[in-house]
């Protein structure tokens, strides 16, 4: 068995020996093809040359060193794309400051983490490494590549994904800093406050670095990455993720925005989202949701599992995330239950899981969608993916097969302790990734 | 989560309990040295090995003032010369650790079992609280008197490049003869490096490793702008801002200019790859320090050519547990019972993946010197005592005796650039070398002698005697030290024997207090020393029992507290009868 694995785990690494991560070539046969963006394709076949889908169509032949997987009675979608999640990183809270726009989970990249391989066995091939929810600006995030085998964090990144940075409102910054730390903000009135503060804070260091450059100043203001990074956010450089719950708030942020300029915001949770679908959809924010949970705490008890297709229907390019390990696993029955409960079509019920998640982050024209020309990132199912009986069987990224049900080993570990046997799933963790490390740094 | 907690408490119980009635009773160990007769050594009749690789049998080493006067077979002994026989002895230069925390003040107690200090906002906590202090430098704190320096020496070392301790940027890293009453006096290279970890503050601001992470691009790009503007203040003040100084800043110029590299500590693969990321971005010259986990990044560390100080600190074979397949009874179908093995094969394939895990960790020196890759070692997170036996497992891993000796020496001395004063046993080089009693990478080798700049430290040729001997005879009766190994909370204090024709007795120090309390249960046999006593953990009654093994002037054995566990325990003589 062990043997396999080394075998599995030198064909993963070995592409990368030179700095490149792996492309993939292979032709996959007579498969049901879910393309998301152009309709279901029967008996279809799908090629992947170099990483990228060269061709869709009947009957292909297999090129010379193309390897062919047969998909015969299997379903071959987009692979799926989770906008809200914490795996992958080492760090997720710098929950010392309520604006800590400068810090960046980016440089806190774990390739070793075994969740990416349970990610892969749900299909995920693409997560959004987040900043967490203690701050009212928290950091910056990473648009990640389900990469697993590689040892070097720069190989999970996805080249050329635009840049994200996480804001939060309501409860957690509230009870972090203000019953934490007895400062701003205490209220969501004061979250509010410090946005515009640090807005104008980073719009006056704009001004005097643009002055700087003109020569009408001697000096450039003293650099400070944090007013670097916001800057950034105002000239629509960086795209807003924002934890959010309440429609009040919710409203309030994007008044916020107007008020400084600024247009490209996803609304994170956004549980109270049906109560301003419209208002979101003239704003042209975008909604990640959960497809039902909720009341975990007091101001997410106003909720509906209807939230994902009201959104939907109201014209909001809305998602389903996971915001957990375990989630992460099966967000294709979460796109379900919505469905369930909204009547989606099936093309809706995955578009939040595929094409949509893709437009939040700003890879649409990449990921999403099964089309000639995009990233060979996909998932084969057997079994409709929204079936309650739906098993994904394979799963690649640039083309390259990251899980493989047949075969599937049963230790996936990368990192190993030498001084312990230890069952692998006993350090899962359990708590609320959102808040992970906050107890720690507040002494709770 | 539970269980973490209660895990928590119960180490934090184990230190309430060991401090209620061990605690530490430090005393300063008192240099006692009296100006020599003589300032010329000779060790004669040994076999030295000047450099790795070399040999010389039946040879002389002398030293006069400070500095090597001949080594070789034909060295004419001077009549000054105070003459120590090593007959079949091995000498070898003097070791150089490639970073350490040698000579600087032990912090005190668990930090992270403290209260945050106060601060008035923990988003911008005052500089020296989070950790970000480069203008720190050895001179002002150094002590030559802690012990640290002669556990370093008695393990071979002479000389140690030495950061101090701290956080993200504790301060200047500089290169120090394990030896002399000033800090000028051990300071060979007062700057080597500045010293950078990706260690966070506690509780506040840089707090995560990507606070750190942002904080040192943002120091760094600061510095080079604070550079630019006094450069441009110095040709033409007129008009413009007077630039303040910024001691912080300040440091880092002679980084921002490339003349003075970064010595980041980074453990595992990832912390590697993040500092290699920092080192792209800013382009600062690098060296890597206390690296474990070098074989993922042979290609990395081949291309970048950084001085690399690989770890001494490897992981421990966990406690063999009982060798026998374990059977159990099962009821089968028919109602018999039937004996069967319990060897659960997930366990079984556990255990196979983390023997591999501890190969690859022991392999790594051999891994990358087998890559062409040169390296020293650094010893943050070693024990002195634990040096020769984590080089002899590294050695019975693959890596040739040469190279470990050349990371001790010779490339050590050249990564931090004082190659012409030491390394090699030379004529004219620094009086630093180490008499061990066989080759060191025997088993049973120990350090007799160690010459920091041609001053003598002698240590007795004890050996390890874990069983009692019932026929031994011992004298008991005096002060003796005793320091106990627990994780993390190390104990020490003194115990006081009384021999009163063979019935001993006696009393043992709390380690916190110093306060004294009698021995119960005291029973020798040949020298097997067991005593006992019981003590009240916050209404639990635990019973501490010692079972120790006197030989000449030292002990060691075990201290068993309850439930608390099984820890080592080691001592020496310090006092006569009175």
């Amino acid at each position: 068995m062990m043997r396999y694995f080394w075998i599995l785990v030198a064909l993963l690494i070995a592409p990368w020996a030179n700095g490149q991560t792996a492309k993939g070539d292979v032709l996959i046969k007579n498969g049901t093809v879910l393309t998301i963006t152009q309709g279901v394709k029967e008996n279809t076949d799908v090629l992947i040359r170099e990483g990228k889908i060269r061709r869709i169509g009947k009957g292909l032949k297999t090129p010379k060193g193309v390897q062919e997987i047969d998909a015969t009675g299997l379903y071959v979608m987009p692979g799926i794309i989770d906008a809200h999640s914490h795996i992958a990183i080492d760090a997720v809270n710098e929950a010392t400051n309520p604006v800590t726009a400068e810090v960046w989970v980016g440089d806190a990249l774990d390739p070793l983490d075994l969740s990416i391989y349970h990610a892969l066995a749900g299909g995920v091939t693409i997560s959004h490494a987040m900043h967490g929810s203690a701050n009212v600006i928290g950091g910056q995030c990473e648009t990640i590549k389900h990469r697993y085998g590689t040892y070097n964090p720069a190989e999970l990144r996805m080249e050329g994904a635009p840049r994200t940075i996480k804001f939060a409102l309501g409860e957690n910054p509230m009870r972090v800093h203000g019953e934490g730390n007895d400062k701003q903000p205490s209220t969501r009135m004061g979250v509010e406050q410090v946005f515009r503060r640090a807005f104008d804070q980073a719009r006056e260091y704009a001004r005097a670095k643009a002055e700087y450059k003109k020569g009408d100043r001697a000096l450039p203001p003293t650099y400070n990455e944090r007013m670097e990074v916001l800057a950034d956010v105002l000239s629509g450089d960086i795209i807003i993720h924002c934890h959010s719950y309440r429609a009040d708030e919710i409203y309030m942020l994007m008044q916020v925005l107007e008020d400084y300029g600024v247009d490209r915001i996803v609304f994170q949770h956004v549980n109270e989202g049906f109560k301003v679908a419209p208002e979101l959809a003239d704003f042209g924010a975008m909604a990640s949701v959960f497809s039902d949970w909720w009341a975990y705490k007091f101001e997410v008890y106003y909720s509906t599992a209807y939230n994902a297709a009201i959104l939907t229907r109201n014209g909001v390019v809305t998602s389903i995330n996971s915001d957990s390990p375990e989630l992460i696993r099966h967000l294709y029955h979460e796109a379900a239950k919505s469905q369930r409960y909204g009547k989606l079509t099936d093309e809706e019920a995955l578009a939040l899981i595929t094409i949509n998640p893709a437009k939040q982050l700003g890879i649409e024209d990449r990921v999403g969608s099964v089309e000639v020309g995009k990233d060979g990132d996909l998932v084969l199912f057997e079994n409709h993916p929204l079936s309650v009986y739906a098993i994904p069987q394979m799963t690649l990224v640039d083309g390259v097969v990251y899980f493989n049900r047949r075969g599937d080993l049963d230790d996936m570990r990368l990192d190993v302790d030498p001084e312990e046997t230890e069952a692998s799933y006993m350090d899962e963790a359990i708590e609320d990734r959102c808040m992970q490390g906050v107890a720690e740094q507040m002494g709770w | 989560m539970v269980f973490f907690e209660r895990t928590h408490t119960m180490k934090k119980l184990a230190v309430v309990v060991f401090c209620s009635f061990l605690g530490v009773f430090l005393f300063a160990q008192q240099s006692d040295e009296v100006p020599p007769a003589t300032r010329t050594l000779a060790i004669t009749d040994a076999i030295i090995i000047p450099e790795p690789g070399k040999k010389l049998e039946g040879a002389t080493l002398l030293i006069r003032d400070g500095l090597i006067e001949e080594v070789g077979t034909r060295v004419t002994i001077p009549p000054d010369a105070r003459i120590i026989k090593a007959d079949s002895m091995f000498i070898y230069p003097g070791f150089i650790s490639g970073l350490s925390h040698a000579g600087m003040p032990s912090p005190r107690g668990r930090e992270e079992d403290e209260e945050r200090p106060k601060v008035d906002d923990p988003g911008d906590p005052p500089n020296e609280l989070a950790g970000i202090q480069p203008q720190r430098r050895l001179v002002d704190l150094l002590d030559p008197a802690e012990k640290s320096l002669d556990e370093y020496r008695k393990a071979g070392f002479t000389a140690a490049q030495v950061m101090p301790e701290g956080r993200m940027l504790p301060g200047t890293a500089g290169l120090i003869l394990l030896h002399g009453h000033t800090p000028g006096e051990m300071l060979v290279r007062e700057e080597t490096a500045l010293a950078a970890q990706l260690r966070g503050a506690r509780r506040m601001y840089p707090a995560t490793v990507i606070g750190v992470m942002t904080k040192f691009r943002e120091l760094y790009r600061q510095a080079e702008q604070a550079m630019q503007h006094e450069v441009k203040y110095a040709s033409k003040p007129a008009g413009l801002k007077r630039p303040v100084k910024d001691p912080v800043l300040q440091a880092l110029y002679p980084v921002v200019e490339r003349r003075l590299p970064v010595v980041f500590v980074a453990e595992e693969v990832k912390d590697v790859h993040r500092v290699l990321a920092l080192q792209k971005d800013l382009g600062f010259e690098l060296a890597l320090a206390e690296v474990k986990q070098g074989w993922h990044l042979a290609d990395e560390l081949a291309a970048g050519k950084w001085p690399l100080f690989l770890s001494l600190d490897l992981p421990e074979e966990p406690k063999s547990q009982t060798k026998k397949a374990k059977q159990d009874t099962i009821l089968t179908e028919s109602g018999d019972t039937t004996l069967v093995s319990s060897e659960d094969p997930e366990k079984k394939a556990l255990e196979k993946r983390r023997a591999e895990a501890m190969e690859r960790h022991l392999k790594q020196a051999a891994t990358l010197h087998q890559r062409g890759i040169p390296f020293g070692f650094a010893t943050v997170e070693t024990k002195p005592k634990d040096v020769a036996e984590n080089l002899r497992r590294y050695v019975a891993s693959g890596l040739p005796e040469e190279t470990a000796l050349a990371a001790l020496t010779t490339q050590a001395a050249d990564f931090l650039e004082v190659s012409a004063i030491m390394g090699t046993l030379e004529k004219g080089k620094l009086g630093n070398a180490v008499v061990w009693t066989q080759s060191m990478f025997e088993e049973d080798a120990r350090v007799r002698y160690v010459l920091v700049e041609g001053q003598l430290y002698e240590y007795e040729a004890r050996k390890k005697g874990k069983k009692g001997d019932p026929d031994a005879v011992v004298a008991l009766a005096g002060t003796w030290s005793y320091a106990m190994d627990i994780p993390g909370q190390p104990m020490e204090g003194t115990i006081k024997l009384t021999d009163d024709g063979g019935a001993v007795s006696g009393e043992i120090s709390n380690p916190m207090t110093g306060e004294m309390r009698p021995l119960e249960g005291v029973s020798l046999d040949g020298n097997n020393l067991r005593f006992e006593f019981a003590v009240d953990a916050g209404g639990q009654n635990i019973t501490v029992s010692y079972d120790l093994i006197f030989e000449g002037e030292y002990f060691e054995g075990e201290v068993e507290a309850g439930q608390f566990g099984v820890f080592p325990v080691e001592g020496e003589r310090i006092g006569e009868p009175e």
